[in-house]
């Protein structure tokens, strides 16, 4: 298959599931909605106790602000919860470069690994169009993996571990570049931040469904002090079943709109990933040196995994799966090794290029094979 | 009522016309761009062959002639250079410069097959990191190669299109070339490797 078949298939497919984390979305608040009616109904007698009303115009005026303000407020709530994460987020390349502990590799170094990084990167950003990205080294790192992020071409950022650096041959490299300069030729950094986004408002209900079972969460103080709360709440203030039942159902609601999403989230990574794959044979036409990195990736010890917590929340800009899953063939980032090796170059004898793969003088020779 | 009919029609013309010119203008100034990445990466090559001579010299003084040859491989190329980045796409010129960056590649390989002998040289840091720059310097020219290649041929088919093609002539738009293979006997070779 040529990988422009491979392009479109992905991007078919990534649309769809686009579509589909949307409607889940949709379906999410219009449940959220059905959930809380019944709950505001009911306690609006108890409201009402409290408000003068001159007529029943008035009154009914008054019930139906309560019921549909009351059912908008967590839609809106759980909408501004993902618009603060989007804020959160959407900080340059250059500061996300700095968070996970990357020092940044200037135009004129020294070091020869570094300096042959350098020229990938520019021969990359050459291939494939895409403005050149500032290039920076997690030295702490020893997994081989890289990552792209960014929001404009103006600060966007590429980061490749020191592992990377000393497993790689140079072509192996190049594969890997190509690969992370689809992810911002692609648009997947903008992506990542919504759909962070996304998962962010779904967890917001998830926490306020905890408020709501129990909000006296933050109290401080003894046990005895503690029972005093649960009895006040639940004994003598009948409106505390209320918001159990509201929170126990707004939890289910939560719970399984979270499965949904992550499940939707890591598929379309997934589609994506092999969109990257496909275009880096597009820009390197080296479909070997591709095959040749997961193949390299596959027979070393340290794998790809990234020890910085940070990494959780770039995962689906890495090369490779930067962060253990449960249940890898559900929420993995990254399709196989094996699955990619042989999508980019069917027929690929991992064992007979391993023996005679190029290795360049400036490699370190201290990374050895598990 | 013909009458705004006829002029509704005219400016439907017009605005079609327009696009088509206009059109035709943006896809020839994108290939234009795309060869002048092509030059700003062959000035870098030429600009890193004196560096490799002055370090190679010193290992292998014996080799004047070789020397002697790049050094005149990289002053064609560089005038050839010149007068295709006056008119890119134009036949000849691309032609002329294919060739001379062809030589020098040529020369450039003889002398680093000599450099084999020289086990100091081979070693040498400042020379590893010259054949970093130019192995570098090779993969950007071929890969921005590639980008005016693909420039021009988005270039040329709008060109011929039809009904595009009617007025392309007319407009004074004329077929770009593509930077092709030389036909030159060294490249047709086919590729030697002994160890």
């Amino acid at each position: 298959m040529s990988f422009s078949t491979t392009q479109a298939r992905a991007r078919r497919v990534s649309r769809r599931l686009i579509l589909l984390l949307v409607l889940g979305l949709v379906a999410m608040t219009v449940t959220t909605v059905v959930v809380m009616l019944p709950f505001l109904f009911f306690s609006y007698p108890l409201v009402a106790k409290n408000v003068n009303v001159a007529s029943d115009l008035e009154q009914a005026v008054f019930l139906l602000a309560w019921i549909v303000g009351g059912a908008l407020l967590l839609p809106l709530l759980a909408l501004l919860a993902s618009l603060l994460e989007v804020w959160h987020l959407s900080s340059g390349g250059q500061v996300v470069a700095e968070r996970i502990a990357a020092r940044r590799v200037v135009s004129d170094v020294a070091d020869p690994l570094e300096r042959r990084l350098f020229n990938v990167v520019q021969e990359m950003s050459i291939a494939s169009g895409v403005p050149m990205p500032s290039v920076w080294v997690m030295d702490a790192e020893d997994g081989i993996n890289a990552f792209v992020a960014g929001h404009d071409a103006g600060d966007s950022v590429m980061v490749v571990t020191r592992g990377a650096l000393r497993a790689l041959n140079r072509d192996e490299l190049q594969a890997v570049i190509g690969h992370e300069f689809s992810h911002l030729l692609n648009g997947d950094c903008r992506l990542n931040i919504r759909m962070l986004a996304a998962l962010a408002g779904i967890e917001f209900l998830g926490w306020l469904s905890v408020v709501f079972i129990w909000p006296f969460s933050e109290v401080e103080g003894s046990l005895r002090h503690k029972l005093g709360f649960f009895l006040g709440w639940y004994v003598l203030m009948p409106v505390g079943w209320l918001f159990l039942l509201a929170g126990l159902l707004l939890w289910q609601v939560g719970a399984v709109g979270r499965f949904f999403a992550l499940l939707i989230k890591a598929s379309l990574s997934r589609q994506r990933e092999f969109l990257a794959d496909a275009s880096s044979v597009q820009f390197t036409r080296n479909p070997l040196a591709l095959a040749g990195a997961l193949a390299r990736i596959e027979a070393s010890g340290q794998g790809t995994l990234i020890r910085h917590r940070y990494a959780a929340a770039l995962s689906h800009l890495f090369f490779g799966q930067a962060v253990t899953v449960w249940w890898r063939w559900l929420f993995a980032t990254h399709p196989t090794l094996r699955e990619r090796i042989s999508l980019a170059c069917p027929g690929f004898d991992s064992q007979a290029y391993l023996r005679q793969r190029k290795v360049e003088s400036i490699e370190d020779q201290t990374v050895t094979f598990a | 009522m013909s009458n705004t009919m006829f002029m509704i029609l005219l400016a439907a013309l017009v605005f079609w016309l327009v696009s088509v010119f206009n059109g035709l203008v943006l896809l020839r100034n994108r290939y234009r761009n795309a060869f002048a990445q092509i030059d700003v990466q062959l000035k870098r090559r030429h600009d890193l062959i004196p560096n490799l001579i002055e370090t190679a010299k010193g290992f292998m003084a014996h080799e004047r002639a070789t020397f002697e040859a790049v050094v005149q491989a990289r002053n064609r190329a560089v005038q050839a250079g010149a007068a295709a980045s006056a008119q890119p796409g134009d036949a000849n010129a691309m032609q002329a410069l294919v060739q001379a960056e062809s030589a020098l590649g040529g020369t450039l390989g003889r002398l680093f097959a000599l450099s084999e002998a020289y086990p100091e040289l081979k070693s040498d840091q400042n020379m590893l990191g010259l054949q970093e720059e130019l192995g570098s310097t090779e993969n950007r020219i071929a890969f921005a190669r590639q980008a005016f290649n693909d420039e021009v041929t988005a270039y040329n088919t709008r060109r011929e299109v039809f009904p595009d093609r009617l007025f392309t002539g007319v407009f004074g738009f004329e077929a770009a070339n593509l930077m092709t293979a030389t036909e030159s006997a060294d490249e047709r070779q086919p590729v030697k490797v002994s160890f």
